[in-house]
């Protein structure tokens, strides 16, 4: 592993590399199916593109920007993020990508997912953390179900996907309900009061 | 309980019953990618009324795992 900032057991998160830019990592983000369901990546993406935004990431502390890494074989799979993150409130956006096709299988994105949150919630101190996916996007659906998001509204047929408006589906999970769930019950217990 | 769970699997998988046993997984079951991975998780998490820590969420990778996640909880 290198440099690893959170540990599971198949993957690992960790800083991008300038190697990662350079690598798959541009390519995902001009793939069609990969792309389907960002807001903000129709355009063909490019290793110059990526490499800026590598250079973003380290800048700034709103976003907090962890390429997933297989630990098997040290192959850096996708990329996930905390983003908006307010220190003042104490709330952030959580997403994930798993570009690596044959990783899409399995529990890979539910352990970078799991470690995600343990990250925002224990290390950062974050109080909420909201995400907003496509109705029509199956899977964010079920991750964010299986993880207790609860849907707090919709800004119907805002986004459009493939011949048709669908609706923009916006959830949160506060960090107590977590905890709960968690075997943290008695530390929820002493937020709260 | 485990016949519970072997019939759940094969629901959301789309295969028989006699096709579930306890090493099946990803890697056994063609049906079986991450979609359903998690439509599982929800499916037994309602049909058999528990609730998965993140650990047990991340640590099923099989029918095994699955049922002693449901075993550890119920």
């Amino acid at each position: 592993m290198y440099n690893p900032y959170a540990v599971g057991t198949h993957v690992y998160l960790r800083h991008p590399t300038l190697a990662d830019a350079e690598g798959a990592w541009h390519e995902w983000l001009s793939d069609e199916e990969t792309t389907r369901w960002l807001g903000l990546r129709h355009w063909p993406n490019s290793v110059e593109r990526q490499r800026e935004f590598y250079e973003s990431c380290r800048r700034g502390e709103d976003r907090l920007v962890l390429s997933i890494v297989d630990i098997a074989t040290d192959k850096h799979i996708g990329v996930c993020n905390l983003s908006g993150i307010n220190w003042v409130h104490h709330y952030c956006d959580i997403a994930i990508i798993v570009g690596d096709v044959e990783y899409r299988k399995g529990s890979y994105v539910l352990e970078a997912f799991s470690l995600l949150l343990k990250i925002a919630f224990l290390r950062l101190n974050m109080r909420i953390v909201k995400s907003s996916f496509s109705s029509s996007n199956d899977a964010s659906q079920a991750i964010h179900d299986v993880f207790r998001f609860k849907e707090v509204g919709r800004l119907p047929g805002l986004l459009w996907d493939r011949g048709r408006y669908v609706d923009n589906v916006i959830a949160m999970l506060e960090r107590g309900d977590w905890m709960k769930r968690n075997g943290l019950a008695e530390e929820a217990k002493m937020l709260e009061s | 309980m485990s016949r519970k769970v072997f019939e759940i699997v094969a629901r959301i998988m789309v295969v028989p019953v006699d096709a579930v046993s306890l090493e099946s997984s990803p890697e056994t079951l063609e049906n079986w990618d991450s979609l359903r991975h998690m439509k599982l998780i929800l499916a037994i998490e309602e049909s058999l009324d528990v609730q998965f820590s993140d650990d047990d969420i991340v640590s099923i990778k099989n029918v095994r795992d699955l049922l002693a996640c449901v075993e550890a909880r119920h």
